[in-house]
């Protein structure tokens, strides 16, 4: 390389070596929570044959209660998956989190209308009458849970369609999620099917005490620790098609391990303990400062009164999350990045932390925008390429006569298969490609590249919107 | 990971409950 290179500012190593980073390390910690997960899953089973259950009961209403224990055990489950913890983030991924969440969550409403439809069906005794007036309260109990858990489906897979606000939805959704847990908890022990044993009562109690301690955590807790470690906006700037950058200054304690390209929820205005808050990406670098940066595009919701967000506000922050990192790829080569629009975010991040270091590695990135004169960031990849071995490939749909991208490389169209073939090197098929963008363009670069002879372990992609 | 790992490892955890839930009813039954 003979480019101008001005000398490495601070005693930054050329790479993050973590021994916990590592792909092994990683795999191992993913392993082992899902076998934690199978155990939970489980012990309820274990702990109600383990003591003297009764026995002889036909089939279908053996099944319908161990259904409903089963059910159980997948909510009692949610909460952890959705509690932000790091230890458990750390080797998913804290965007994917939540999409498992959601999986799964179908799969407890299945099990739980599986429990419900086989009494109904068969053992009608068993339900009692409907009017709550006149029925056992546990099994009115039980009811509300059941309607609790499928309004919760329901509002979640059908928000945006039917226009729910981002706030009042996540007000609905832990509301119901508390009412119908502990609504579960009351049927369960109140009908006492299987529950007869001190082991058995004890679990479910215990469940439910480490439920009460993990929302306590999350919701008290934690926001204690963020009201005392506020942020302040020192800067809000214009960055280009539409986004805002919002320059944060720690007034506590600064972030802590916080790795290149990942991101944080961010609460403006209203307080720590509000619901109000989003996840953005911090799009720089820890190796610049303890300065955190969040790029917002307006896209809905709240994000723009967040881009509006007066210098001077009181922040707060919960993070870092995620794991769109070059720092979990010490061993790599090199790099291939695939940027759309305000995608371009997690990837900047990991880019400052390769100019601060100094990262030899080539980069190669493809950036696709819809117009030439509103790329974000175009100044910033312009002085990053200044220092390290990155190449850009500009992809404009409509590029105006007669652009000139230079110092970088132009292509018009879009990005697929024979533009990411024509313009990455062939050396480059087995290095991480780190992709983020909208939804349509991930998959058809993940479906090019694929095609390409990349393997799927080499294709890592931030999910951008989590509800 | 991505969102059809996350499928497979979802519809695994379902499965392993739902194999749990029948072997217990169907010891229970006898």
């Amino acid at each position: 390389m003979d480019r101008p290179q001005t000398p490495r500012p601070a005693a930054h190593p050329a790479r993050h070596v973590d021994a916990a980073d590592a792909p092994w390390a990683v795999r191992a910690r993913a392993a082992g929570w899902v076998a934690l997960a199978v155990a939970a899953l489980l012990l309820p089973f274990a702990v109600i044959l383990a003591g003297d259950p009764p026995r002889g009961d036909p089939l279908t209403r053996n099944l319908a209660f161990t259904l409903g224990f089963g059910a159980l055990a997948l909510i009692a489950m949610q909460f952890a998956l959705t509690g932000r913890l790091k230890p458990l983030t750390r080797p998913f991924g804290a965007d994917i989190l939540p999409v498992f969440h959601r999986f799964l969550s179908w799969g407890a409403v299945a099990l739980m209308l599986g429990h419900f439809g086989m009494l109904y069906v068969w053992h009608q005794d068993d339900m009692g009458v409907l009017n709550p007036l006149r029925a056992p309260l546990h099994m009115t109990a039980g009811r509300v849970a059941l309607l609790c858990f499928l309004t919760l489906i329901a509002s979640s897979e059908l928000r945006k369609r039917v226009g729910l606000d981002y706030l009042w939805w996540r007000r609905l959704h832990l509301g119901l999620a508390l009412t119908g847990f502990a609504a579960a908890i009351w049927h369960v022990l109140g009908a006492g099917h299987l529950t007869a044993e001190p082991a058995t009562r004890a679990l479910w109690l215990g469940a439910t005490l480490a439920w009460a301690g993990l929302i306590l955590h999350t919701r008290v807790l934690r926001p204690m620790h963020q009201a005392r470690n506020p942020w302040r906006v020192v800067e809000n700037r214009d960055e280009g098609d539409g986004i805002r950058s919002l320059v944060l200054e720690p007034q506590g304690r600064p972030l802590r391990d916080w790795l290149p390209g990942q991101f944080a929820w961010l609460s403006v205005g209203q307080g720590p303990f509000s619901l109000r808050e989003h996840p953005f990406t911090i799009s720089t670098a820890p190796d610049k400062g303890p300065e955190i940066r969040f790029s917002i595009k307006p896209l809905g919701d709240d994000s723009a009164r967040l881009a509006r967000t007066p210098v001077g506000t009181t922040a707060w922050i919960d993070g870092p999350y995620g794991v769109f990192s070059i720092d979990r790829e010490a061993d790599a080569p090199g790099f291939v990045m695939i940027a759309g629009g305000v995608g371009i975010t997690p990837i900047l991040a990991n880019l400052h932390a390769m100019q601060e270091r100094r990262d030899p590695r080539p980069v190669h990135l493809i950036y696709a925008n819809d117009s030439w004169e509103e790329i974000a960031f175009r100044r910033d990849l312009e002085r990053i390429a200044r220092d390290i071995d990155l190449t850009v490939t500009h992809v404009i749909e409509n590029p105006p006569e007669g652009w000139d991208p230079a110092p970088h490389r132009g292509v018009r169209g879009r990005v697929d298969a024979d533009l990411l073939a024509r313009h990455l090197p062939q050396d480059s098929r087995d290095w991480p490609h780190m992709m983020c963008g909208p939804a349509p363009m991930l998959a058809a670069a993940r479906k090019a590249l694929r095609g390409m002879g990349v393997p799927l372990s080499a294709i890592h992609s931030e999910i951008f919107e989590m509800v | 990971m991505r969102p059809r790992l996350a499928l497979i490892l979802a519809l695994t955890l379902i499965a392993v409950t739902l194999a749990a839930a029948v072997t217990t009813a169907l010891i229970l039954t006898g």
